[in-house]
């Protein structure tokens, strides 16, 4: 292997160089009792392993290690670490940051009428973007700012201008470009909210600020799912289209956002969407949040309020919620987009949740249950083993799950403490948790310390 | 394929390594154990380990504790393919809990070892290719520096502070946030 060439001829070379050790004070004795430190390859390693601060503080050494830790192939190799990290068999890897950082406050709506914003400032989605970046965002407000959790480095954004409810923004980053970039979707003041969404793109860094789409705007009559955040996939935002559409002559599926062509799409919904539709009950306990429907022959239906889009392995994923399905087994499926888009759209059925009946209070209960990441049973995957990789589940009970096939069993992996709450029946779409990933990204102009 | 792989460990257990340390001293492993290592892996593949193998940047000291890594973790990773992913996946293919837990309180009294033993441990699991045992010490050596100034690492392994004032200033302005 070229590791071992390398390594083979070396001498086990320190960090001091001959000249150096003349330089220092320590006397012969006090050297030999504290060997010198590793070869450069090897000091990576090392290094590799150390949370992002430690690693920026270690930069102060001495030059070699500036070096190395400033130099391109280190970045590389440590934020392909950390994105691995979270995958790691091991369970205390993975970390969770609490999303909601401030009490509910007051939010005027128009003249004399004030809602409760009770979600901001919160990070927005379940996952930081590329390298660990995280969106924060007030978006009764239209204010946003970059987050980088492990350096503490933050970037405002200027503000969007926001017509109010609903709005729902999401952050990606165009690997062509290398650029990050914020989308809001709201509803226009000037046009009564059903009638159309607004968007408004900023590619962070850019001085011409929030813009229009360059490619597209959103179809006319597109309704959203506005109280989920959308789901950062390969390259593109997802956001579900309101169910109400499923039978209408409307757009039906998932709205796709291009980061890179900045344009819209639609990705057909996975084949059990139609199927799993039951009929309307107005006994139903949240009968105000269900989503339904409208059948061609004018019967309501509603479809199962665990339907959530996740971002796994990088592909777009749908959670298929069968816990009040009597005739199926199991109380969760994942299906995974494989091939994306266009007549293309595969979608297939990725892993089943079905735990033993005495176990998942906490999963049958909960309004959402969204999957995180999969932890990998095995080196090397094969057919067999990825139904045994265990799965990371978040749920807006705003706690977090390891779920295991082979026992069928559920361990508790995180709670977040939000005494923001309204109450325990509140079933908002939250999960006031993000995934935490170790960075060491600097987005220019970003600031430390405060905050 | 799984069944095929079974087979070949059965068949490989059998056959004996023979390891030469840099002070000569010659120490007889199975082939499952040896092949933790993908350079031994390798040599055995290309046929040349006749007469044992030479191992001339490991001192006796060091290839001991290597192969009592090695004996012990052989086990966990029968069936493990070579492949890119690191040991430490594979341990956990269909070992039970016992014997995890069992592995890692022998990964913790396998580290209890002063800071010379554990760099050369270190260099030893680079140059054979113990993704595992790299893993391991390079962890521990991490986890020692993790809370640690930049002075105290310089004192802690004698590295000279060769940056000028200036770079140094500069530095500390672009990572004050580590520093909080």
């Amino acid at each position: 292997m070229e590791a071992n060439k390398r390594s083979r001829d070396e001498p086990t070379a320190a960090v001091i160089t001959e000249e150096a050790k003349k330089k220092t004070k320590i006397t012969p004795a006090a050297a030999a009792a504290s060997p010198a430190f590793l070869p450069d390859e090897l000091i990576s390693e090392v290094l590799l392993r150390l949370p992002s601060k430690s690693v920026a503080r270690f930069r102060s050494v001495c030059r070699s290690w500036n070096r190395l830790v400033s130099s391109a192939a280190f970045d590389r190799l440590y934020h392909d670490r950390q994105q691995q990290a979270p995958c790691s068999t091991y369970h205390h890897l993975i970390k969770l940051a609490a999303a909601r950082s401030a009490p509910p406050h007051l939010w005027k709506l128009c003249d004399g009428v004030s809602l409760h914003c009770d979600h901001c400032p919160r990070f927005i989605g379940a996952k930081p973007c590329h390298r660990g970046i995280l969106l924060l965002g007030r978006q009764c407000a239209g204010a946003y700012t970059l987050c980088n959790l492990s350096t503490g480095g933050f970037l405002g954004l200027p503000p969007c201008r926001t017509g109010g409810y609903p709005c729902t923004a999401g952050i990606g980053y165009n690997s062509a470009t290398g650029e990050y970039k914020v989308v809001q979707l709201d509803s226009r003041m000037d046009r009564p909210s059903w009638e159309s969404l607004d968007c408004q793109v900023l590619t962070v860094g850019d001085s011409r600020g929030w813009r229009c789409p360059a490619s597209s705007s959103l179809p006319n009559n597109t309704r959203i799912e506005d109280d989920m955040d959308p789901v950062f996939a390969n390259g593109c935002l997802h956001w579900i289209l309101d169910t109400e559409l499923l039978v209408r002559d409307k757009p039906q599926g998932i709205l796709s956002f291009s980061l890179a062509t900045e344009s819209f799409a639609t990705v057909p919904l996975p084949p059990f969407f139609t199927e799993d539709l039951v009929p309307y009950d107005t006994h139903h306990p949240f009968i105000g949040r269900v989503r339904s429907a409208k059948t061609t022959d004018n019967r309501m239906v509603m479809q199962p309020i665990g339907t959530a889009l996740a971002e796994l392995d990088g592909c777009l994923g749908i959670i298929r919620d069968l816990r009040r399905r009597r005739d199926v087994d199991g109380m969760f499926e994942v299906w995974k987009l494989k091939e994306h888009y266009g007549s293309g759209a595969a979608w297939s059925l990725d892993y089943r949740i079905q735990l033993a009946a005495s176990m998942g209070r906490e999963l049958r209960e909960t309004w959402l249950v969204v999957p995180i990441c999969y932890l990998p049973s095995a080196a090397n995957s094969s057919s067999s083993e990825e139904e045994k990789r265990k799965i990371v589940l978040a749920t807006t009970a705003h706690d977090a799950h390891v779920y295991d096939p082979q026992t069928r069993t559920l361990a508790s992996l995180a709670v977040a403490h939000d005494n923001y709450s309204r109450s325990d029946d509140d079933h908002d779409n939250l999960l006031c948790m993000a995934l935490y990933q170790e960075s060491l990204v600097h987005v220019p102009g970003m600031e430390y310390g405060a905050n | 394929m799984a069944s095929a792989g079974s087979g070949d460990e059965k068949a490989a257990a059998a056959a004996m390594i023979t390891l030469i340390s840099s002070d000569n001293e010659k120490f007889e492993v199975t082939e499952a154990t040896a092949t933790l290592s993908q350079t031994i892996r390798h040599m055995i593949e290309d046929g040349c380990t006749d007469g044992g193998v030479p191992l001339p940047n490991v001192t006796s000291k060091i290839l001991a504790r290597v192969i009592e890594y090695c004996k012990k973790h052989a086990t966990a990773a029968a069936g493990e393919e070579g492949s890119s992913s690191s040991f430490s996946d594979a341990a956990f293919l269909e070992v039970d809990r016992a014997f995890l837990e069992e592995l890692e309180e022998f990964d913790d009294a396998f580290l209890e070892v002063d800071r010379a033993t554990l760099f050369d441990l270190i260099l030893a699991a680079n140059y054979l290719d113990i993704k595992g045992l790299l893993n391991l010490t390079c962890q521990k050596v991490a986890d020692s520096v993790k809370g640690k100034t930049p002075e105290q690492i310089r004192e802690m392994y004698n590295i000279v502070n060769d940056l000028t004032p200036e770079e140094e200033a500069e530095i500390r302005r672009e990572t004050q946030w580590a520093f909080e």
